[in-house]
């Protein structure tokens, strides 16, 4: 670690007026990207980034591999984005009664859900046509199906039964991925993007 | 009639993104309730669900940002999932945003978006020394501009002026800045706007020295018959002394301004120079140029617009002045055709 770096955060810790204000100087800086996009919740965000970075110098997180405003910078960022996603993920409605926990054994393995498998569903994805990503995602973004119907300008059975073959897509690549048969036992072909490299994915899988 | 599994099963991704109507919602809630083969499939579509709301995790998109290969991603897989997701692409952009205003403290930001807690001063000079240091650059690369322009207008003695006085526009006051730095800035910025304000009037000068030139030449190429008319010296009358008959000179009249060439009388030029009158037939004195210089050949030279004198005759008097009392010289008779 830097000389420099190692007593701005000694100084910043110790609540001088000076380091506070430029750590708090990188930081605003840094996040400000943001400020539009977090809207109304801005201030609140600003502030966790600061009590986030307060706690991970003070619990002597950072070790100087980068500087520290390069640190600061990456904290701002995850927070940033973080928040952004929160603010924008479109959650699934619970179903009491229909609760995965009180299903039958689901067919195929769980979609994993620890971080570090986040990889393998961007496999999948990175399988699923384009045109069915593009109408999940709508789904995932809450519009009903006569939205979509209107935005797509397609019938909307028609649609409903597109999105149906795009979710057979879907799961049929995810058991593909992961070695195992279709997931509710029709046989789905799922071709490789045509822009993908050849093979790559299978290769290293 | 109850709902059958394909509809049940079409109208699930709704189910779970809440936005079917109450009627639909509780008929494939009750079929799934009784339908083991369409739970199957709700678990499929929340399983989809994952898989298509899925994005590049925020530490592939700090990485990228950051010019690193993203940790736990496949390259090849983020490179197409960017390409192909708009919300991917835009929140990379907010981070690689970041990442330059990170780097350069030069890059301005909204007073909005800065800390409270940030000394005035110091900020207020960091803002103020990135603007100062545009302005003074954009003065001195203007100046070298002007003063060339300068250069060229001063080669000509037509285009010489001294440079106006223009007064310096007022610089923003900076919160806190060093003394001497902003003293230059101050006279950068008044020289840049008294070296702006001679521009434009040695340009507005060049303009009309040019439109005349172009008169000038314009009027040099024009045929000039009967512009200039020789009158020869008359007898010079004194005093009350009338002025002996003389036949009047024949002068064509011209469409075009002309110049009477008045000989002086023998052993009358000299430093002294002339007041004119010109009277036409009726004795009405006609408004001309009244005071006149000789020339080195002894000649008075009177200009008269274009058609002025219309045919008639008419009588040029020319007075001196002796001693603050003007004494007749001069008399010239004219026949205008």
């Amino acid at each position: 670690m830097a000389s420099d770096d190692r007593e701005m955060v000694s100084r910043f810790l110790q609540g001088e007026r000076d380091a506070v204000g430029t750590v708090d100087g990188w930081i605003s800086r840094a996040a400000w990207p943001y400020q539009r996009r977090l809207a109304d919740r801005w201030d609140d965000v600003l502030q966790d980034v600061r009590l986030e970075v307060t706690r991970l110098l003070g619990s002597g997180k950072f070790r100087g591999e980068s500087s520290l405003r390069t640190y600061l910078w990456r904290v701002v960022s995850h927070t940033c984005l973080d928040q952004l996603r929160a603010q924008s993920k479109w959650k699934w409605t619970d179903l009491d009664g229909l609760d995965p926990a009180d299903e039958p054994a689901a067919t195929g393995p769980a979609i994993p859900a620890r971080q570090e498998d986040k990889d393998l569903l961007l496999r999948v994805l990175d399988r699923v046509p384009q045109d069915c990503r593009e109408l999940w995602r709508m789904i995932v973004a809450g519009l009903s199906y006569r939205e979509m119907s209107l935005r797509t300008q397609v019938a909307e059975g028609t649609l409903r039964v597109r999105v149906l073959r795009c979710r057979e897509k879907a799961v049929a690549a995810r058991s593909d991925l992961l070695g195992t048969g279709s997931g509710n036992g029709r046989n789905i072909t799922v071709k490789r993007p045509p822009n993908s490299s050849g093979g790559a994915n299978a290769d290293e899988l | 009639m109850p709902m059958n599994c394909d509809e049940a099963i079409e109208l699930l991704p709704w189910l779970l993104n809440g936005t079917l109507e109450a009627t639909e919602r509780d008929e494939v809630r009750r079929h799934l309730a009784t339908c083991e083969r369409c739970r199957a499939a709700l678990n499929d579509t929340r399983n989809a669900w994952t898989i298509f709301g899925q994005h590049l995790p925020g530490d592939a998109l700090v990485a990228l940002a950051y010019g690193e290969v993203p940790a736990g991603v496949d390259p090849a897989v983020a490179e197409r999932h960017l390409a192909t997701c708009a919300e991917c692409a835009a929140e990379l952009e907010l981070a690689r945003t970041s990442r330059h205003l990170e780097e350069d403290d030069k890059i301005a930001v909204f007073p909005g978006a800065r800390s409270r807690q940030e000394p005035v001063a110091d900020r207020g000079f960091r803002t103020w020394r990135a603007a100062a240091l545009a302005a003074g650059l954009t003065a001195v690369v203007a100046s070298a501009g002007w003063m060339h322009e300068l250069q060229w207008a001063s080669d000509s003695s037509r285009l010489a002026q001294p440079p106006p006085q223009a007064a310096a526009p007022a610089a923003p006051a900076p919160t806190a800045v060093d003394g001497s730095l902003r003293q230059k800035l101050e006279d950068l910025m008044a020289r840049t706007a008294a070296l702006q304000a001679s521009q434009q009037e040695t340009e507005k000068r060049a303009q009309d020295n040019e439109s005349q030139l172009a008169e000038i030449r314009k009027q040099s190429e024009e045929p000039h018959a009967g512009a200039f008319v020789i009158l020869e010296a008359p007898a010079v009358v004194r005093g009350s002394e009338e002025q002996e008959a003389s036949a009047p000179k024949e002068v064509e009249r011209s469409p075009l301004p002309f110049t009477m060439l008045l000989q002086a009388a023998k052993g009358e030029t000299g430093p002294m120079g002339r007041k004119a009158e010109v009277l036409d037939g009726a004795g009405t004195k006609l408004p001309v140029q009244d005071t006149l210089a000789p020339n080195d050949q002894g000649y008075y030279a009177l200009s008269f617009p274009a058609g002025f004198l219309k045919p008639g005759r008419y009588t040029i008097q020319l007075y001196s002045n002796e001693n603050g009392k003007r004494v007749k010289r001069e008399s010239y008779k004219i026949r205008v055709e």
